[in-house]
């Protein structure tokens, strides 16, 4: 147990400092196999659409990517940002996220993005279902809605009343992301089922 | 020329900033690979040829996302982590530079971070009695203060996996904050194991 903590630390310190070749070799060099041995990283499916969430007066600017050795390897990632910089991301395998799975060709691939990313029609979150007092859940409609962890009932509820714009993009095989823009931050308010 | 001293500096970590990009320019584009052994049906089965992949993109490295991804031989992402390059690495991204010194910074930092730690889930402490209920962060019996740490498992679930010394590899999300992640062979997945700060 001892030598666990001087590890762990040296994680953090590495973080201050850097992994400088002399750290590396201070007993878990061993560990870190083929140490140095750069690989090159194919980019087989680099592809890169961008948007806009047309919200406030400026909107935030929306782009996806993806790479990877092939199109059925590639990580897609999303970004939604100001002028100053990132507010969100989100990294998934593409594999894994309904539009991109098909997505074979780098021209695929940049179609799937823009279409991942494209905001269709006005969403509120006046539109989610709603979750009555005392009850365990938002009410499960057709496209049942699961709140992010961090939406308590009262949460929610504010959150419906404020009719904020909300923007939904597909995360998994059967879910997509929902996510409101408050100022300068974007919050997770939780997931969408799709229908089926 | 700009693009033929970079290369000549950076090698072919730079060549995509130098590339034409799809729509815009590509400021901060680099990438750094490193080999490692992670996936594996156990720890002394591990998979050769598995790969983590550090990449920074932005207009601007100021600006920039850098992710981590991990994967397997044949190419396919274990694991990805993004954030902004200026939460992970501030000290590289803060301040006014040029592009070349931005560039030099970046691939630095990536070049140190793609080098990510591999143990295993043995390697982190046990659950201390003092935390026992459920969802409490495991604590080290012994040792310094601990950082704070948080788990998405309970205690029993964490000691299993601790038991069983899976394939775990810990990388930095911030100066003072790191994560690991280790991979389930039954499940064919990388999870997410333990988080801490500093």
């Amino acid at each position: 147990m001892q030598k666990i903590i001087p590890i762990l630390l040296t994680i953090l310190i590495a973080g201050a400092g850097g992994f400088a070749a002399g750290r590396a070799t201070s007993g878990f060099d061993a560990r870190m196999a083929a140490s140095g041995a750069a690989i090159a990283a194919e980019d087989g499916c680099a592809a890169l659409a961008r948007s806009e969430w047309p919200i406030g007066v400026r909107g935030l600017r929306l782009e996806a990517r993806a790479f990877g050795p092939d199109c059925d390897n590639a990580t897609a990632v999303f970004v939604a940002s100001t002028e100053q910089g990132p507010l969100y991301q989100a990294a998934f395998a593409t594999s894994q996220v309904f539009g991109l799975a098909e997505a074979e060709t780098q021209e695929a691939m940049t179609v799937a993005l823009s279409d991942w990313i494209a905001q269709r029609g006005a969403r509120s979150t006046a539109l989610l279902p709603p979750w009555p007092a005392g009850a365990g859940s938002p009410e499960a409609g057709e496209f049942p809605f699961t709140p992010a962890p961090w939406l308590t009932q009262a949460a929610y509820e504010n959150l419906r009343a404020e009719d904020l714009p909300v923007f939904c993009m597909a995360q998994g095989l059967e879910t997509a992301r929902c996510l409101v823009a408050r100022e300068d931050a974007i919050e997770d308010i939780g997931l969408q089922s799709f229908p089926g | 020329m700009r693009c033929f001293l970079l290369t000549l500096m950076f090698g072919a970590t730079v060549l995509n900033a130098c590339a034409p990009a799809p729509t815009t320019a590509e400021g901060c584009a680099v990438v750094q690979t490193h080999a490692i052994a992670f996936s594996g049906a156990s720890t002394s089965d591990l998979a050769a040829g598995d790969m983590v992949e550090a990449r920074s993109f932005g207009p601007d490295c100021a600006t920039a996302i850098v992710t981590l991804t991990f994967r397997a031989a044949d190419g396919a992402p274990l694991w990805t982590f993004a954030a902004p390059a200026r939460k992970v690495f501030p000290e590289t991204t803060a301040g006014a530079m040029d592009s070349v010194a931005a560039l030099q910074g970046m691939d630095t930092q990536l070049r140190r971070w793609v080098r990510v730690m591999v143990l295993t889930t043995a390697d982190q402490p046990r659950w201390a009695p003092i935390s026992a209920a459920a969802g409490s962060p495991p604590l080290p019996e012994t040792g310094p203060p601990a950082p704070p740490w948080s788990t998405p498992f309970d205690q029993a679930t964490y000691a299993d996996l601790r038991e069983r010394a899976l394939p775990m590899a810990c990388f930095e999300t911030s100066p003072d904050a790191a994560s690991c992640v280790y991979w389930e062979a039954a499940a064919g997945e990388a999870l997410l194991f333990l988080e801490f700060q500093r």
